[in-house]
């Protein structure tokens, strides 16, 4: 019988780190690699507490498949995006990277419309 | 014979899909069949109703066409259609004035669109308002009241007023929203009742008369469903939508939003607020017949010094459903018979009055008063008696002159009122004379406002008895798009209208053998057959007090005792 | 009471008769609306037609129902379920309904024949005949309504007609203005009336005249509701009939053209609502506060609007007011009638007022066929129709007999009716602590004084009247005043009013349909008081040697009061001192002020706008501005709303990923310690 604190403890060291990447990294690739740190943290709880209790349908196993599955799909197009931002741009720096945020509110552009137009009469 | 049900919902739905679809209406070589399609499903959708109708006896208050059949089995929904003694009348109605808007959009008025989408639209706006009054099912019931919605905005977004697109916009925009918005607290009154009792289907509902619903859920749920469908009727201070939507709206749409779409929501209350939550409604009623009263006195008011004809009949309208409000909200069998009857009185009496300022301000341009008479040279009574005589009898109807149409649903409301239980209500019974009476009163101010119209458009009155002024002229000039260039003023356009006015019914064209300041034959189709609605029902008002009785006598359990 | 039995097949030409006296003049209506406007003597026809038609059936009618009590109830609209109950919309066939039906068709008949010759100018003639026809139906069915719904039908009908009718000449604001006036004045005491049937419908349950009559009905009501019913009634019907305070559309109303004012405004339409008190007598019976009520406000018009006709400068108007003073007494006859007595005396007055009022009218309009006015004076300020006489004797003759009904000379039937009314006040007076009405006594001795007061009035301004009309003026040769004052040039259409303008040449001589009408309405004027003689009005006519004396007494005392203030006023006429002209128009024996005020109709005009019309234009206009600033506030506030929301939210969409994932890790974070929390 394996404890179950080691790898609960794993999972924690992996999703510190995880986030680590993903909040603090400019780079997108290890941005990515970040998100794969999460995913992995919790597939290896998922497997843990799957093993631990004894689930009859094995859940915990299914779910990692799908987390897997999943995961393995949302990397190969993030790289794609990736790859094409490095074209475009000549690097991978998401900060730099906001051509699809709105602008920013000095320069919001809303036009001021009159409160008359929401009130014909 | 449930199939005459089902032919009710399926002609002018089917008709309008038709009319969309099928390449060969497409374009103005397709206008023709457009015509056909339009005037014949109209027709046999008012054949099918007037046979339903011949299913008696109403005595029995066994619905008389039943349609029921599973239809969301998840939400145990069923497609369940009854139409009874309060759904007639208005099935009858909606159905004649689905034809004669129909009638009127497509050998009258033409518009630069062509008149396929719009003859589609009012087809599934009529069908969708059939669906309304025959649904026996809390579900079918919400998801026919939404259907009409989109149409409708589109008929007022597209084909609307030509000479104020911005109005038209705005006018468009404010009718969806509100009663989108409206439609969003009915669903959650709808969900709560259902959650509560755990059926959808409205027989039920009814036959248990609230039983197994806790109080306060049932007044929680009453205050939604009132106000989810107040926007609709519209009751005071809910009514902001529906001027601009008229004044916007084209003649067909008007007939169809007076004559059909606030009736969705009187209707509503009377079958799924009153019956299905008797102690929530009761609890409330007070503050809904007050709204009322409140509302036949704020339009009326507001109609006294209102210049644009079609704002005015608007307004009018916000008046008379306070009637129909203050008939519901009274919760007795007269108050509820008065509230069918004059949502029915309303529909017609509207209808004439929206044909008549709709062919006016076609004539001339704008729907000002001033304008008009101006326009016109003079009061419609010599000028124009047919169009003259049809405004006159639109207008003595509205004020409720007994004997003709109007006037049943608003003495039976008051009736209603003075009788209203106060026990029940929880307001005393001077309460509810005071408003009984404070409506009798209202009747004298929509005979002044009303007679304020005569005397300006038929007996030709300008406000002040003297001649036009420059302003007007411009005002004038301005309504009927000519330039406004001081220097090119026609006085001839002055005396007899715009002659180039684009929106012209089309036989009133240049070169048609009619007076174009008079009614046109399409006008004088569609205007006869409201003009003797408005009679007859006054002079025999058994013919829908006798139709509605046993069905009222139901929903309220008279015979059973609760009341 | 009487017994009412339903319509069987042995009565079933009674049956017949009561519904065609409604539905013929209402087809001749709708037929004369559609025949095409050119074709004048086919719709001539369908007028006439119509009222004789309605007359042979009112005949029929009284000839089934005149000898006896009994009360037939005829199906007419069909009863109509309330939910509650039923309304019956029956028709009342009973001596009293078929007598005053009888009076209604007459009088119409008569307007109808006599407007052939006197609209023969009007373009409008075909709506005319029309409107006329369609408010014979409306009174008619007023007169035999045995529903209170059916009345209210037929009641509000009539207030269209008489809107329409005033309107007729449409082009002058006056007749514009005084139609609108008419019709929401009358509507205003309507309210009263609504709700006084809804009163009595929530009360008894009933709307039917016949079964609230029924033994045992009324008894259940409390004295409150009853007295609540029958104030309310009493309101419409003092808005109907023109009493005070609600009296000031009915002297305007004489805009209307002068056969439309003799049927409507003087002969049916003003009297039914005394007619209606008539017929509800036990219910009045029953609230001795409404009577009393009642007795004030009749005794007020009465006199006071006698007063004023004394002042007025036009014709019209003097028989406008005399109209308000003589319906004053009908209405006074109701309010003491002695239980024994009934409504007879009022029904009488009912009755010969019509004849000898619409003789009156009709008599004014001849008159004016041929000078353009119905103004009087002798003055030359303007033509007048002084010196009748010199043009139209046998018109000036019959005018005479009508003014002298009026006045109440024996034995025409002014004088009749009126001491029928006076009889029944002095049992009031007299008796009525005898047999329990103990209220009427001080009610009695009221409209005893006040009626003969109002007769001594009523004399001195008909013979006014007639001084100003019948005789030439002194100082103009008689023959060419008439010729000289057609022969001027026409004054602007707005200072005639209600008179056809037409080419004076072509109207030398007062047709013959207008003369031998006429002549037929003298008939009755002079012969009414047989009414008395046969079992014709129902009930008991109490007459009294002492008041009857008295009354006449004060009557010729009226006329020659009346003479002398002529002479007294013409040495105040400036330039009058001339042995020319002695004479002058009695009114100058008033002081300026007082004049102005009774021809005025004592200012009740300024108040009623001071008290209605301008709050009630202040209260519209601030609606429109509160409904788009106040109402419409919240819908537009919430777009605004809308608006901003949607500006702040989009300042969150930076574009910067690393703070959407930080976003994203929180709310992870949130969720998970809300699932532990929650757990």
């Amino acid at each position: 019988m394996i404890h179950l604190w080691p790898a609960v403890l794993l999972a924690c060291v992996l999703v510190g780190a995880g986030l680590f990447g993903v909040l603090a990294r400019r780079n997108a690739v290890l941005v990515l690699i970040g998100l794969e740190l999460l995913l992995n943290a919790a597939n290896l709880l998922l497997v843990t507490f799957d093993a631990a209790y004894a689930d009859r349908l094995h859940s915990g196993q299914v779910l990692t498949l799908f987390v897997i599955t999943v995961a393995a799909a949302e990397v190969g197009i993030a790289l794609a995006v990736v790859l094409l931002l490095f074209r475009r741009r000549g690097d991978v720096d998401l900060r730099r990277a906001r051509e699809l945020g709105e602008a920013s509110a000095e320069d919001a552009g809303i036009p001021p419309e009159p409160a008359a137009s929401a009130a014909p009469r | 014979m449930s199939v005459l049900l089902v032919l009710l919902l399926v002609v002018p739905l089917g008709s309008a899909l038709l009319v969309l679809l099928l390449p060969a209406a497409r374009g103005p070589r397709g206008e023709p069949l457009v015509r056909t399609i339009g005037v014949s499903a109209g027709a046999v959708t008012v054949l099918v109703s007037l046979l339903a109708l011949t299913r008696r006896p109403w005595s029995s208050t066994d619905a008389v066409l039943e349609v029921d059949v599973p239809w969301i089995p998840g939400l145990g929904a069923r497609m369940h259609l009854l139409l009874d003694g309060i759904s007639a009348p208005l099935v009858v109605l909606t159905a004649v004035l689905g034809l004669l808007v129909v009638v009127l959009v497509t050998s009258g008025a033409s518009s630069p669109r062509g008149s396929r989408g719009l003859v589609a639209c009012l087809l599934a706006v009529e069908g969708g308002a059939l669906a309304t009054f025959t649904a026996a099912d809390l579900i079918v019931f919400f998801v026919a009241f939404e259907v009409v919605l989109v149409p409708m905005w589109a008929v007022i977004r597209w084909w609307g007023d030509p000479h104020d697109e911005r109005g038209r916009r705005d006018a468009a925009t404010r009718f969806i929203l509100f009663t989108a918005g409206g439609s969003v607290v009915l669903l959650l009154g709808l969900l709560l009742v259902v959650a509560a009792s755990g059926t959808t289907d409205v027989v039920a509902l009814v036959s248990r008369q609230g039983d197994g619903i806790s109080q306060p859920v049932q007044l929680t749920a009453a205050v939604l469903l009132l106000l989810g469908l107040a926007v609709k009727v519209p009751v005071w201070p809910l009514h902001t939508w529906l001027p601009p939507a008229h004044t916007a709206a084209p003649t067909a749409g008007s007939i169809l939003l007076a004559g059909v779409l606030l009736k969705m929501g009187s209707y509503g209350m009377v079958r799924f607020v009153v019956p299905v939550v008797p102690d929530g409604f009761a609890r409330v009623s007070p503050v809904l017949g007050a709204l009322g009263v409140v509302g036949i006195f704020w339009a009326g008011l507001a109609c006294l010094v209102e210049r644009d004809l079609k704002r005015l009949v608007a307004f009018s309208s916000v008046a008379h459903m306070g009637f129909v409000a203050l008939g519901i909200a009274s919760g007795t069998p007269q108050g509820l018979q008065g509230a069918l009857f004059a949502n029915v009185a309303h529909g017609i009496i509207t209808s004439l009055l929206f044909l008549v300022a709709g062919g006016l301000k076609a004539r001339y341009g704008s729907a000002d008063l001033r304008v008009l008479l101006i326009g016109a040279g003079g009061g419609l009574r010599d000028r124009s008696p047919r169009l003259g005589g049809m405004l006159v009898v639109g207008c003595i109807a509205g004020l409720g002159l007994p004997g003709l149409a109007g006037f049943w649903g608003e003495f039976l409301a008051v009736y209603g009122a003075w009788q209203a239980d106060p026990v029940s209500t929880g307001a005393p019974q001077g309460f509810w004379r005071t408003l009984a009476a404070l409506a009798v009163l209202g009747t004298v101010l929509a005979s002044a406002y009303l007679l304020r119209v005569l005397r300006r458009l038929w007996h030709g009155e300008l406000e002040d008895g003297a001649a036009p002024t420059e302003p007007d002229v411009e005002l004038v000039r301005s309504a009927q798009g000519a330039p406004s260039d001081a220097a090119h003023v026609d006085p001839a356009m002055l005396e007899s209208g715009a002659r180039a006015a684009p929106h012209l019914p089309r036989d009133l064209r240049p070169g048609s053998r009619w007076r174009r300041d008079d009614a046109s034959p399409v006008e004088v189709v569609v205007g006869l057959p409201l003009v003797v609605l408005s009679i007859v029902p006054g002079l025999l008002p058994w013919l829908l007090l006798a139709t509605t009785e046993p069905a009222v006598r139901h929903l309220l359990a008279v015979d059973r005792g609760f009341v | 009471m009487n017994t009412v039995v339903a319509a069987g097949p042995d009565v079933g030409d009674i049956a017949w008769a009561a519904r065609f006296v409604v539905v013929l003049p209402a087809l001749a209506a709708l037929a004369g609306a559609v025949v095409p406007r050119q074709y004048r003597t086919t719709i001539s026809a369908v007028g006439v037609g119509g009222a004789l038609a309605a007359l042979l059936a009112a005949v029929t009618e009284l000839a089934g129902t005149g000898g006896s009590t009994v009360a037939h109830s005829v199906a007419l609209l069909g009863p109509a379920p309330t939910g509650a109950g039923t309304i019956d919309l029956t028709l009342r066939a009973d001596r009293l309904s078929a007598v005053v039906a009888v009076m209604v068709c007459v009088v119409a008949l008569a307007v109808q024949v006599y407007s052939v010759a006197y609209q023969c100018d009007d373009q409008r003639y075909r709506a005319f005949a029309s409107v006329v026809s369609l408010f014979t139906a409306a009174m008619l069915l007023v007169v035999q309504a045995d529903d209170l719904l059916l009345l209210l039908i037929g009641w509000e009908v009539m207030g269209l007609c008489s809107y329409l009718l005033i309107g007729h000449d449409s082009e002058r604001r006056a007749a514009r203005h005084a139609a609108v006036k008419a019709f929401l004045v009358t509507r205003m005491g309507d309210v009263g009336f609504v709700l006084g049937i809804v009163t009595l419908l929530a009360a008894a349950d009933t709307s039917s005249v016949s079964r609230l009559l029924e033994p045992g009905t009324l008894e259940r009501l409390s004295t409150a509701q009853v007295t609540a019913a029958s104030l309310l009634l009493i309101a419409g019907v003092v808005g109907k009939s023109a009493q005070l305070p609600l009296q000031t559309w009915l002297p305007d109303a004489m805009e209307g053209p002068t056969p439309v004012s003799a049927l409507i405004h003087a002969a049916t339409m003003v009297a039914a609502g005394g007619y209606v008190l008539a017929r509800l007598l036990p219910v009045l019976a029953q609230a001795p506060a409404a009577r009393a009520v009642l007795a004030v406000v009749a005794c007020a018009s009465m006199l006071a609007a006698a007063l004023a006709a004394f002042a007025q400068s036009d014709l019209k108007r003097v028989l406008a007011w005399s109209t308000i003073s003589q319906v004053a007494y009908l209405l006074a006859g109701i309010a003491v009638a002695p239980p024994d007595l009934g409504a007879a005396p009022a029904v009488m007055q009912l009755l010969s007022h019509a004849a000898f009022k619409s003789l009156l009218f009709l008599c004014a309009g001849a008159l004016a066929y041929r000078v353009h006015t119905t103004a009087m004076g002798r003055v030359a300020d303007g033509p007048s129709l002084a010196g009748s006489w010199a043009r139209s004797p046998v018109t000036s003759v019959l005018l005479t007999v009508g003014l002298a009904a009026l006045a109440g000379v024996p034995p025409l039937s002014g004088f009749w009716s009126k001491e029928a009314v006076l009889g029944a006040a002095e049992v009031a007076a007299l008796d009525g602590g005898v047999d329990g009405a103990g209220s009427l006594v001080w009610a009695g001795w009221l409209v005893l004084v006040v009626g003969l007061v109002t007769g001594f009035v009523t004399a001195a301004y008909a013979t006014r009247a007639w001084m100003l009309v019948v005789p030439s003026p002194a100082d103009v040769p008689a023959e060419s005043s008439g010729a000289q004052l057609v022969t001027d040039d026409s004054p602007p259409a707005e200072l005639l009013p209600s008179v056809p303008r037409r080419d004076p040449l072509l109207h030398a001589a007062v047709p013959p349909a207008m003369s031998w009408t006429l002549l037929g309405l003298a008939v009755p004027t002079v012969l009414a008081g047989l009414l008395l003689i046969g079992p014709v009005v129902p009930g008991a006519i109490h007459l009294s040697s002492l008041t009857g004396a008295l009354a006449t007494t004060l009557a010729l005392a009226g006329i020659v009061a009346a003479g002398a203030a002529e002479r007294f006023a013409g040495r105040r006429v400036p330039g009058g001192a001339s042995a020319a002209d002695r004479r002058g128009d009695p009114v100058l024996v008033l002081p300026a002020g007082v004049r102005a005020f009774l021809a005025g109709g004592f200012g009740l005009d300024a108040v009623h706008h001071a008290l209605v019309v301008a709050p009630t234009r202040l209260l519209a206009r601030g609606v429109t501005v509160g409904d788009h600033d106040v109402v419409d506030a919240y819908p537009r506030g919430g777009a605004l709303l809308a608006r901003w929301a949607g500006v702040a939210l989009r300042l969150t969409q930076t574009g910067r990923t690393t703070g959407y994932l930080g976003a994203l890790a929180a709310g992870a974070v949130v969720v998970a310690l809300a699932g532990v929390g929650l757990r």
